[in-house]
């Protein structure tokens, strides 16, 4: 049986998980150049070091399935430099980059410690505004909510994923995508000074609701 | 050409700091940029006043403001 199998059949104390990633393997990842790495030294992480913003940077794994209609999306997200123009943490219909993607929910970073959450479509990207209060060096809890009809980002100092929100919840209407089954974290590629950022991500969570 | 996402993003980017700088901080849910790079919904997180909203659509002539 696959990982991915085990995954998406992986059940959790009060949440039905779809899929957990807890980034301990990097088995069904590719990795596109090195500013990515996975359980580097056993440290179970997702880490982005000096991620360029005017270079391909990227790694991708196929998650097994489709998200669902409706789903709550849970990840652990600690900016370790000021963040440039990135993308920590998408789903996406296909591997390719985020600057060429035809459809994927995308968490970006851009300029200062903020955050926010788009969709790229074939025909538009939609943006919401961005969460400019995120401190570096703290871990934070972003939780994203889709509820068939708006697609919402909270974030949160507290592990629950309720207590000490950051800003306010954003939103963006849901396109009712049916194909995304692609967990990528990627740079930007569209020019920019080439200035590094760096993150952690763990405990990646898709959470049927 | 290909229009790629991130000159969308840029775009969008852009509205975003207008109306932040023009009276609207807080007030704005989310834009929307289609690929011929024209900025096609501003969707606001309460209705606006009709002055607020000629304000927004005396800049953006071509959008719908939601």
């Amino acid at each position: 049986m696959s990982l991915n199998v085990i995954n998406a059949f992986q059940k959790f104390a009060g949440d039905s998980a779809l899929f957990d990633e807890n980034y301990e393997s990097t088995d069904g990842w590719t990795f596109v150049r090195t500013e990515f790495s996975i359980n580097a030294s056993g440290n179970g992480l997702l880490l982005a070091t000096n991620v360029p913003d005017n270079a391909l940077a990227q790694c991708y794994k196929d998650i097994g399935f489709n998200l669902p209609s409706t789903y709550t999306l849970k990840i652990e997200y600690k900016p370790t430099s000021t963040p440039n123009n990135i993308y920590p943490c998408s789903f996406t219909e296909t591997s390719t980059q985020i600057n060429s993607q035809e459809k994927g929910v995308i968490i970006r970073t851009n300029g200062g410690t903020t955050i926010n959450i788009a969709t790229v479509s074939s025909g538009s990207v939609t943006q919401a505004s961005f969460i400019t209060s995120l401190v570096v060096d703290t871990q934070y809890y972003v939780k994203i909510v889709n509820d068939d009809s708006n697609i919402s980002l909270s974030v949160f100092t507290g592990s629950d994923y309720e207590t000490g929100q950051v800003g306010s919840t954003i939103s963006v209407t849901d396109p009712n995508f049916t194909t995304l089954d692609t967990l990528q974290h990627c740079g930007r590629t569209d020019g920019g000074g080439g200035t590094g950022t760096s993150f952690a991500i763990n405990n990646v969570s898709v959470i049927e609701s | 050409m290909k229009i790629q996402n991130e000159k969308l993003m840029d775009i969008a980017d852009q509205t975003l700091k207008w109306l932040n700088e023009n009276g609207f901080k807080d007030l704005v849910a989310n834009v929307t940029v289609n690929r011929d790079l024209t900025v096609k919904e501003i969707k606001m997180k309460k209705t606006l006043t009709i002055k607020q909203k000629k304000i927004i659509t005396d800049k953006f002539l071509k959008t719908k403001v939601k």
